[in-house]
């Protein structure tokens, strides 16, 4: 029990739970179940792109073009579903298309060696290019009402984007932490060179990686789309690689790589969420949110910190 | 946990200066597009036109200066937009209410320097990822400003004060000399000074120089302020020549100016490049947008024909 | 040595092969024939038609109407913007085009005040300036070209919803900017006009989307959790009504509440709301053709160009009657119900 308070996560969790009780006391409607539900269902985009994003950070990578990979995909799939295609099939073409862009971006990173942050920077732009392109520049909306299924539909009970964001979450976080795979990833993060040497294809794991990224931000494009109804390429999407990376790196990642677990990734977007929510449940002057938004930020980020020294210095004296 | 493995395994290397083929090859690059350029518009090569391209990276360059510097140490500053944005609305906010204007630009540039002392105390003192932290800055500046215009642009400042961003010294705009003489200056101090060396050896292996009894916190400390106070400094060139302080002033600068110093040939990882470098970067960043506007190219090719731009023009970069 | 000037070549051709390209392939030059480099010896005019931004469907509705009046006043018309709202490349790119002396120019500035140094330069030029879509009164620009005052459009919308919810109950508003200028014209216009003709509406707060369709659709649910007894929202911008009713219509699914509890009103594009109209999640909005404006824009730069001008009730092909009133051209604006909405092509 007292090992829980040694985890990486610990901070982390323990502020997202202050926070919730600050915002149930502040607002009598956060706490209601909609609005739980409500956070939950909110934070399905930006939860299923941060597992990719924890990945490419744990080898020590970073990925700024998740924002257009998602508008390139929505648009696609919005086009699909628009042109009478069966919703599912629309979402796994949309997905194969997430898969291609993220082929790549590991193709430059992984075999011409060019560094993540300017890769990703370059398809950032580029990425948005097409996906314009694709859309001629017009709203792409008015879906068929079989389309809601990926935003208001239900699988035994809990809604699909809730479901899906589950399972993704589920699903890669056995991956890091059991397979052979997963363990991999923290070792490139943790030591490129001895990685190496130790004969392990970091080509082939970087690779894989950012095609997994591409597909878990092709999902979140697919119920992003679902649930706003109408896509515009030029700005679906923009930004949210800010809001990812910091709900990865709140969540105790750290951006040398090597360090962050799915769990504390998950609490860092449901941090992200709940502030978002939560402040406008708590009637903030409009234009008080961004600073305050920040303001936790910073201060999760002091939290973090303050852990991880106590944490060294425990183990190597006086070196931090 | 790991972090020992990591700050310990931080790349061993030379104490490297850049070479002097990255600097070639920008030259040739930006000729091309200058040479491009002048067969596809004949308003390009103008006198005008030039000085017109100038003044508009005056913005990008000011802040690029230090960011050089960040990166070169290792480090990466994302709120540069936020502080300009912050800047310039101290200045506007500060004049609004009666402050004489060249004490308000001094408050501005005061303003930028302790918002960049704010990110160099958490980054450099309490050793936080400088990413998060200039992520959490960004939102949190960019919200105040906010909060001081509740949205409205401040104009209307005495016509002193708009010498800064459009007056002329013979026939060269003052921003454009101001901005060359402060690369000069940045060129010499990290060239010829202790502080320049600690930086280059700060993004090469900050253990190392930790041990040798350079005080690692304040070179770290140092660069981000001044990347604030440059902020505050563009942001003052920024107000006087749009004649207004808005608070979307600067919004996702940092892409661009990261942009023209990795162009430039720094490493994005530290311990290498130059502000000469850097200088060509944002002059290919501001010919290029210059150019295709003229050619009246839609700026949904821009960006992508930017994208290719960084891809391989910095692909130079191994890891 | 050779390999990087090898690579710096290639590097050269592939970046000027890409503008080649889509200079060829952009379209944003309508005649196709005549090369970019040639217009300065050609006698005929050319305009710089500038939006906020380029990739938001309602400016490219906006660029078929510069593009229309293109061809048919046999005039070059360039349509460009930055990729953001941003005012400082906005004002650049201005600058960039009177270099390329364009014979005027229409401008929907980002930031009101920061476009006059930029104005007087053209002037000075004797290049002519409208703004359309978004005004700079405090400028040297001849005409705004709009569909209504930013004023009229706040009183219209505070009517509408105050209207539709039987003159009392809470209100929120959404707006896609909180600093664009005539979005805040707008809000600070319908909450004057609520004070003093609807006084139990109460307006709970003003949520800005960034014009972020995701951000409008999350506002929307918040408010919707956050003020259980909200009656009305009003969307300020294109990206606002169809968010809102998106939301509301989940609400209403999952129980939440009651069908028709919740009003929208403001402005909409008509394709974008076409079926919650149909559907009953919105009863009227208001609407105009953005394509109009931009129609306009161009039919008034070359009535100025020519040294004529523009007369209050006159006739513009493709756009109909406008009024001119002092330095304000209005095209006018629709209400769009679910009876007509099909009737609009944007």
């Amino acid at each position: 029990m007292a090992n829980i308070f040694k985890r990486r996560e610990a901070p982390i969790i323990l502020f997202t739970i202050v926070l919730f009780c600050i915002f149930s006391l502040i607002s009598s409607n956060f706490l209601k179940p909609d609005n739980l539900g409500l956070i939950l269902t909110q934070i399905t985009t930006t939860g299923l792109i941060s597992i990719g994003m924890l990945m490419v950070i744990l080898f020590g990578g970073i990925d700024l073009s998740v924002g257009s990979v998602l508008a390139v995909v929505a648009t696609v799939v919005g086009m699909l579903v628009n042109a009478g295609i069966n919703p599912f099939v629309a979402a796994l073409i949309g997905m194969v298309v997430g898969a291609i862009c993220g082929a790549f971006n590991g193709l430059f990173i992984a075999w011409f060696n060019i560094p993540e942050i300017i890769t990703t920077l370059a398809t950032m732009f580029i990425f948005r290019g097409i996906a314009v392109a694709i859309s001629g520049g017009e709203w792409v909306t008015n879906f068929p009402d079989s389309f809601n299924f990926f935003s208001q539909g239900k699988i035994i009970g809990i809604p699909v984007p809730i479901a899906l964001f589950a399972t993704g979450a589920i699903m890669f976080g056995y991956i890091l932490s059991q397979t052979r795979f997963g363990r991999r990833v923290y070792a490139i993060g943790g030591n490129k060179e001895a990685a190496k040497l130790a004969g392990m294809s970091t080509r082939k794991t970087k690779f894989l990686v950012y095609i997994s990224s591409g597909m878990l931000t092709s999902v979140a494009a697919v119920i992003y789309a679902s649930q706003v109804g109408s896509i515009q390429a030029s700005t679906a999407g923009s930004g949210i690689e800010f809001t990812v990376i910091a709900a990865v790196l709140v969540g105790g990642a750290s951006i040398f790589g090597g360090v962050g677990t799915m769990l504390g990734t998950a609490f860092g977007v449901l941090l992200m969420g709940m502030i978002k929510n939560g402040l406008v449940l708590t009637q903030a002057s409009v234009y008080w949110v961004d600073a305050t938004t920040g303001f936790i930020l910073i201060l999760a980020i002091i939290i973090n910190t303050v852990q991880r020294s106590r944490n060294l210095a425990s183990r190597e004296g006086d070196l931090v | 946990m790991n972090l020992v493995k990591e700050e310990v395994n931080t790349r061993l290397k030379r104490l490297p200066s850049i070479k002097i083929n990255t600097i070639s090859i920008l030259v040739i690059l930006l000729a091309g597009l200058l040479i491009f350029f002048s067969t596809q518009s004949p308003y390009f090569l103008t006198t005008l036109n030039i000085t017109n391209v100038l003044v508009q990276v005056t913005t990008i360059g000011l802040i690029a200066i230090p960011m050089t510097y960040v990166i070169i140490s290792g480090a990466m500053d994302l709120s540069v937009g936020s502080i300009l944005g912050l800047s310039a609305v101290t200045l506007g906010f500060l004049y609004e209410s009666g402050t004489n204007i060249w004490v308000s630009v001094v408050l501005a540039l005061v303003v930028g320097a302790l918002a960049g002392a704010l990110n160099g105390l958490l980054i450099a003192r309490y050793k936080m990822q400088a990413i998060v932290v200039t992520i959490g800055t960004l939102v949190m500046l960019r919200g105040l400003v906010y909060i001081i215009t509740k949205g409205k642009p401040i104009s209307g400042y005495p016509d002193s004060f708009y010498f800064l961003g459009q007056g002329k010294v013979l026939g060269i705009p003052f921003s454009v000399i101001v901005m060359m003489a402060l690369f000069s200056i940045a060129y010499i101090l990290i060239k010829k000074t202790r502080i320049g060396r600690y930086t280059y050896a700060l993004g090469n292996n900050e253990e190392a120089v930790r041990y040798s009894g350079i005080n690692v916190v304040k070179v770290r400390f140092l660069t981000f302020v001044m990347s604030g106070l440059f902020a505050g400094i563009a942001a003052i060139f920024y107000v006087s020549r749009y004649a207004s302080a808005q608070a979307s002033a600067g919004d996702g600068i940092e892409l661009d100016v990261i942009t023209a110093v990795l162009i430039g040939g720094t490493h994005i990882f530290g311990g290498r490049g130059s502000l000469v470098g850097t200088f060509l970067g944002v002059l290919i960043i501001g010919t290029l947008r210059n150019g295709l506007n003229l050619m009246g190219v839609s700026v949904l090719f821009q960006t992508v024909i930017l994208g290719v731009l960084i891809l391989v023009a910095v692909s130079r970069q191994n890891k | 040595m050779k390999k990087s000037f090898l690579r710096v070549l290639a590097l050269l051709t592939l970046v000027l092969g890409l503008v080649a390209c889509s200079n060829q392939g952009g379209a944003t030059e309508t005649p196709s024939e005549g090369d970019t480099g040639g217009d300065a010896a050609s006698t005929s005019k050319s305009f710089f038609i500038n939006p906020k931004s380029i990739g938001p469907a309602y400016w490219a509705a906006a660029e078929k109407g510069v593009k229309q009046a293109g061809e048919d006043l046999g005039v070059e018309v360039v349509f460009n913007a930055p990729s953001t709202t941003d005012s400082a490349q906005q004002i650049n790119m201005i600058q960039d085009m009177l270099t390329r002396q364009v014979n005027g120019v229409g401008v929907a500035p980002n930031d009101p005040e920061a476009v006059a140094p930029v104005f007087s330069n053209a002037l000075s030029q004797d290049v002519q300036v409208v703004t359309w879509d978004s005004d700079a009164p405090d400028t040297d620009r001849k005409y705004y070209i709009g569909a209504a005052t930013d004023a009229e459009l706040g009183e219209q919308f505070a009517e509408m919803i105050a209207n539709q919810i039987g003159g009392s109950g809470k209100v929120a508003f959404m707006v896609a900017s909180l600093s664009a200028q005539n979005q805040t014209a707008k809000v600070d216009a319908a909450t004057a006009y609520l004070e003093a003709n609807h006084p139990d509406v109460e307006v709970v707060t003003t949520v800005s989307s960034d014009d972020d369709q995701q951000k409008a659709y999350e506002n929307a649910q918040n408010l919707i959790s956050t003020y259980p007894d909200l009656k009305g929202l009003v969307g300020f911008a294109g990206a606002e009504a169809p968010a809102a009713a998106q939301a509301v219509e989940e609400a209403v699914n999952a129980g939440n509440i009651e069908q028709g509890k919740i009003k929208i009103a403001g402005f909409a594009v008509p394709s974008l709301v076409k079926e919650y109209l149909e559907n009953g999640t919105i009863e009227e909005m208001v609407t105009w053709d953005p394509s109009k404006l931009g129609y306009t824009t161009v039919y008034t730069l070359n009535l100025l160009t020519d040294g004529e001008d523009v007369e209050d009730g006159m006739e513009i092909p493709n756009v109909g009657s406008i009024k001119v009133n002092g330095d304000i051209i209005l095209t006018g604006t629709d209400v769009l119900t679910k009876d007509n909405v099909a009737d609009f092509g944007f």
